[in-house]
């Protein structure tokens, strides 16, 4: 029994480490990517989970995203839907009507582009004052899985997952799981990085 | 020994039959759900997405989201009268909203399904409704 023990013991030791490594390993590759991403553009395709429907619910469009604080999130289908946002100023179009809101006046939309943010730039994986972060491999993707610590993240979502590949290191997909199980997929396909884009995409009318 | 076992059978029975009756239409209901371009706009701000809702057994079972996916809440009309929300996001989730958006619901869909376009307003806390049809 206590020889049992012993190399159980041993064998832990052995592994731990390693472990323990692999996962500063990927926070390493995860944050040399993502400081080596200036820009980003690409398509996405968003699936919705919903039980009480028992269905999915598909939206898609392009993504663009300009280090440290750009972005242009633009949905084709089912309607035309633009958010962007642009340092401190959010802007939302639906058809003709325009909504220019400031993020540090509206808390939903502040800790939305937070969200994407962090997970487009993999910044979430380092910030450990809003999620605990864990670290798992699945086939050829390395998945990070943020369990928010913040009240306000807490109540839309209850995890928040990562995949990113283990090639070169970038988002392939986002997952938000809300507090009722239902779940929102996001894909991100045909991404381009770190080509100039123009500065049009992100103006706010 | 076997009474115990029917009634283990019958107790697990019922549960199932609860949690499914609770959480999602029907089984069986393959019928795909209708879909709306959703906007509610409110004294003090506005939310816009998508309400999807399939009808099943005389129920309306339904959901708002954003555009980002995020839940606004979802809902089961019985009866096409009583309205009760459900998984409502946070900010929403006051008594007096729920309430409100609950005793609103109704009014909005049961209006002519025919016309692509749905609108509601409760005169009374200044809240308009509209539902655009979304031809896939």
């Amino acid at each position: 029994m206590k020889q049992a023990t012993i190399i159980i013991s041993f064998l832990l030791l052995s592994i731990l480490p390693v472990k323990a490594q692999t996962d500063n390993e990927i926070i390493a590759n995860i944050e040399k990517a993502s400081k080596e991403m200036t820009s980003l553009q690409c398509s996405f395709t968003q699936k919705k989970q919903v039980s009480i429907i028992d269905e999915v619910i598909t939206s898609s469009g392009v993504l663009y995203y300009l280090r440290d604080t750009k972005l242009c999130w633009e949905y084709k289908k089912p309607y035309s839907y633009k958010f962007i946002m642009n340092g401190d100023k959010v802007m939302l179009k639906s058809g003709n009507t325009v909504n220019v809101f400031d993020t540090k006046s509206n808390k939903m939309f502040s800790q939305i582009s937070k969200l994407i943010i962090s997970g487009v730039d993999g910044s979430g994986i380092s910030d450990k004052t809003r999620f605990d972060v864990s670290f798992a491999t699945k086939g050829k993707d390395v998945v990070v899985t943020l369990v928010p610590k913040t009240k306000d993240i807490k109540k839309m979502f209850s995890e928040v997952l990562l995949h990113f590949d283990v090639q070169g290191y970038f988002i392939k997909e986002i997952e938000m799981i809300e507090p009722s199980g239902d779940k929102t997929d996001i894909i991100l396909t045909d991404r381009i990085i770190n080509k100039s884009i123009d500065e049009k995409v992100f103006h706010i009318e | 020994m076997k009474r115990f076992f029917i009634l283990s059978s019958l107790l697990l029975l019922f549960l199932a039959g609860c949690s499914v009756q609770h959480k999602v239409v029907p089984a069986g209901n393959d019928v795909p759900s209708q879909k709306y371009k959703m906007e509610v706009v409110f004294p003090k701000g506005e939310i816009s997405g998508i309400m999807a809702f399939k009808r099943a057994g005389g129920n309306m079972y339904g959901t708002a989201v954003n555009e980002f996916g995020v839940k606004v809440f979802d809902f089961v009309l019985t009866g096409g009268k009583r309205c009760k929300l459900k998984n409502v996001t946070g900010f929403l989730n006051k008594w007096y909203i729920r309430r409100t958006i609950s005793k609103d619901l109704p009014e909005l869909l049961n209006m002519d399904f025919a016309e692509d376009a749905l609108e509601y307003v409760n005169y009374r806390q200044n809240i308009k409704y509209k539902l655009i049809l979304i031809k896939e």
